[in-house]
């Protein structure tokens, strides 16, 4: 009889507990699903703001706008140089350049 | 009586007598234990039911899951992560006319609020059977809130999502569309639709900087010379990459249904033409790889070749005879038409095969053409396909053979998808290494020579290298020698090409500041030379010095043409 009360005792209180760990759930569920819905709330404004970012910053438009607003040109081939066309940084042990009288030395 | 005998044996039966004391123990034990069982299995039936209502999951929980599988279509990115195709979500405005009271009123309300409907319009909907009327698909957040502010009973909003394309018209014909219901309908949002449909993105192999600079180049010709319209590709030739793909007149995707059948016609990828002279280019490289003559055999072109009925002319007629490089040069229909003879007709198109000329082209795009092969291939046929007549391709399919032949000699089917820098590339060698070399050689001297015919295609420093090439359209079953479409096949830099350009015009008008010319050479090569500069920065190709011995190894010794030797460098 005692074993019968005690398995009965530890039923209802394994019940109790799997009864409160399903609230528990339950609860992060509820706070998965808002997250979630969050998430994709945000995630679509995203891809709202990523369209209207693409769609400002289009090739097209930006080539408008640079030959209206900054009148650029294509880069012309004299002036792209190779990198050994650039004169190397003068040592500082290296003797000072000419100049004029009154005017000081630089020294690169 | 006899009915006492029965109300006692009730009686006894309801309260019999005591038993015995051993047996009434017995009793009890019995009771106890039947007690002890019954009371066990309502503490398992209560049990079981805290254990069933503890595990049982709630509805709430289930809908969260069964949100997850409804997935946005995909994103279609350019190569370099511009957004060409996404999906956002928006409102749709609908009616409910059941629970419309005074359709009149509603209808006067929310007429300056929907721009696409009417007064009479909307209340024609708005008194229609049935329990759903759409109203509007794309209904701003400010026409929202003020629709919202009207408190109109029977009209609703409901949440969707609607496929934009924030680049317009730019590169339309490969992009696609999608139909209502988010289903691909065309290009890319068609080949592509299961990927997209699942949530993945798709990147493109398309630069949507190059495709503007391409589709500006190009619109400027047609204006410029009254044509009807053209079409242009830049093919990454290390590749197989299609980088930039137009035709023109497009349409914005994001309003289909105001295009006409015209703008939506991809001419690059499902139109086939007679491509003309660019097919030059083909026959020289096919007859040096077969040794069918050689850099120093030269051919009389002195005497038109009757054929059929009609002579085959040149546009700029020659005396006597001239070299394989000089027949490229000046375009002669002539010289070419010899070259076939001596390659012969089934090497001819065995090459052509080979060259993915015969067969549609395996780019991942719906709108493939289906190239317009001649059913037997003679001693003509090889005449006129030797500079581009009786076969009819499409651009895409030009370009990918015209880059075998003037690039490094390997065939790479085109791809409009981007390619993983670890990802192997296919490529079949139809040309040697030495046939390459001349045919780019004399690809430039079409352009850097006096006697060329592409001089307006020159841009100093890039070492362009090409071929004009115009086709008389047909009319009636023959030809009208007043409606051209000239194009203009186009790699660079010479010495070692990384990009061809294809560019085609479609009957272009002559005009005052061309002196009424209206060829290829006119039309086609100052847009190339304008595309190659502008886009030779953005694509890392640097001027080159043809001087160095590292770059003009890369190209044939210095060639005679017309009497002189001729010049590669531009500067």
């Amino acid at each position: 009889m005692r074993f019968v009360l005690f398995s009965c005792l530890i039923v209802a209180l394994l019940g109790s507990w799997l009864y409160f760990a399903k609230l528990s759930v339950d609860e992060q569920y509820r706070t998965l699903m808002r997250l979630e819905s969050e998430i994709k709330s945000q995630t679509e404004h995203n891809y709202v703001l990523q369209a209207e970012w693409a769609y400002l910053t289009r090739p097209e438009r930006l080539l408008r706008l640079s030959n209206s607003l900054l009148q650029n040109n294509a880069i012309t081939p004299e002036r792209i140089l190779p990198i050994t066309a650039i004169p190397m940084r003068r040592a500082a042990s290296s003797p000072a350049l000419n100049t004029e009288a009154g005017v000081e030395n630089v020294v690169y | 009586m006899w009915y006492i005998k029965y109300v006692h044996f009730c009686l006894r039966f309801l309260w019999p007598a005591p038993p015995e004391p051993a047996k009434s123990r017995k009793i009890a034990g019995y009771r106890l234990i039947f007690s002890g069982f019954f009371m066990f299995l309502v503490f398992a039936a209560i049990g079981g039911q805290s254990i069933s209502l503890a595990l049982s999951k709630t509805e709430t929980s289930d809908y969260s899951y069964a949100d997850d599988t409804q997935k946005d279509r995909g994103t279609i990115l350019d190569r370099k992560g511009r957004i060409l195709a996404s999906t956002v979500p928006i409102n749709i405005l609908y009616a409910d006319p059941k629970h419309i009271f005074n359709p009149e009123e509603v209808a006067e309300a929310l007429a300056p609020l929907v721009p696409n409907l009417d007064k009479d319009s909307l209340k024609s909907l708005l008194t229609k059977k049935g329990r759903f009327v759409e109203l509007n698909r794309k209904l701003t957040p400010k026409r929202h809130a003020a629709i919202l502010q009207l408190g109109l009973p029977g009209i609703y909003v409901r949440p969707s999502t609607i496929r934009i394309y924030p680049q317009g018209a730019e590169a339309a014909h490969i992009i696609g569309a999608v139909d209502r219901d988010n289903k691909g309908i065309a290009g890319i949002e068609k080949s592509q639709d299961e990927k997209l449909a699942s949530g993945r993105n798709v990147t493109l192999s398309i630069d949507t900087g190059l495709q503007t600079i391409l589709r500006n180049a190009l619109k400027m010709q047609i204006t410029k010379f009254e044509a009807l319209g053209g079409a242009g590709v830049i093919l990454d030739i290390k590749t197989g990459e299609v980088i930039s793909a137009t035709s023109l007149p497009d349409f914005d995707p994001n309003h289909l249904m105001m295009s006409t059948d015209t703008a939506r016609f991809n001419q690059v990828t499902k139109g086939v033409y007679e491509m003309g002279s660019i097919f030059k280019v083909l026959n020289t490289a096919i007859a040096l790889e077969t040794g069918a003559l050689n850099m120093q055999d030269s051919i009389d072109v002195s005497q038109p070749i009757p054929v059929a009925g009609q002579l085959i002319n040149d546009y700029h007629p020659v005396k006597g005879s001239i070299g394989l490089a000089e027949i490229l040069v000046r375009s002669s229909n002539i010289g070419s038409a010899h070259i076939s003879q001596k390659i012969g007709p089934k090497t001819q198109k065995d090459y052509m095969e080979q060259l993915g000329l015969l067969s549609p082209s395996p780019l991942e795009i719906v709108e493939n053409g289906v190239p317009i092969v001649p059913e037997n291939w003679s001693n003509i046929t090889a005449m006129t396909v030797s500079y581009g007549y009786g076969i009819s391709v499409s651009m895409i399919q030009a370009a990918s053979a015209i880059a075998a032949a003037g690039g490094d000699g390997y065939y790479i089917a085109p791809t409009i998808l981007k390619r993983s820098p670890n990802q192997p590339i296919e490529k079949t060698r139809i040309f040697s290494t030495q046939t390459a070399k001349a045919v780019r050689s004399m690809m430039r001297l079409v352009v850097s020579d006096k006697i060329g015919t592409g001089n307006f295609a020159d841009a100093p420093g890039y070492l362009i290298g090409g071929k004009t090439g115009t086709a008389e359209k047909i009319l009636n079953k023959g030809f009208n020698r007043k409606a051209n479409r000239v194009s203009f096949v186009a790699t660079f830099p010479a010495n070692d090409p990384a990009y061809l350009i294809l560019m085609m015009v479609d009957e272009p008008v002559g005009q005052k500041h061309s002196y009424n010319y209206a060829t290829a050479g006119w039309v086609v090569a100052p847009a190339i030379r304008d595309v190659v500069t502008q886009i030779a920065p953005i694509l890392g190709v640097h001027p080159i010095d043809i001087t160095k011995p590292e770059n003009s190894q890369n190209l044939l010794p210095p060639i005679m043409l017309d009497g002189k030797e001729a010049v590669y460098a531009s500067f």
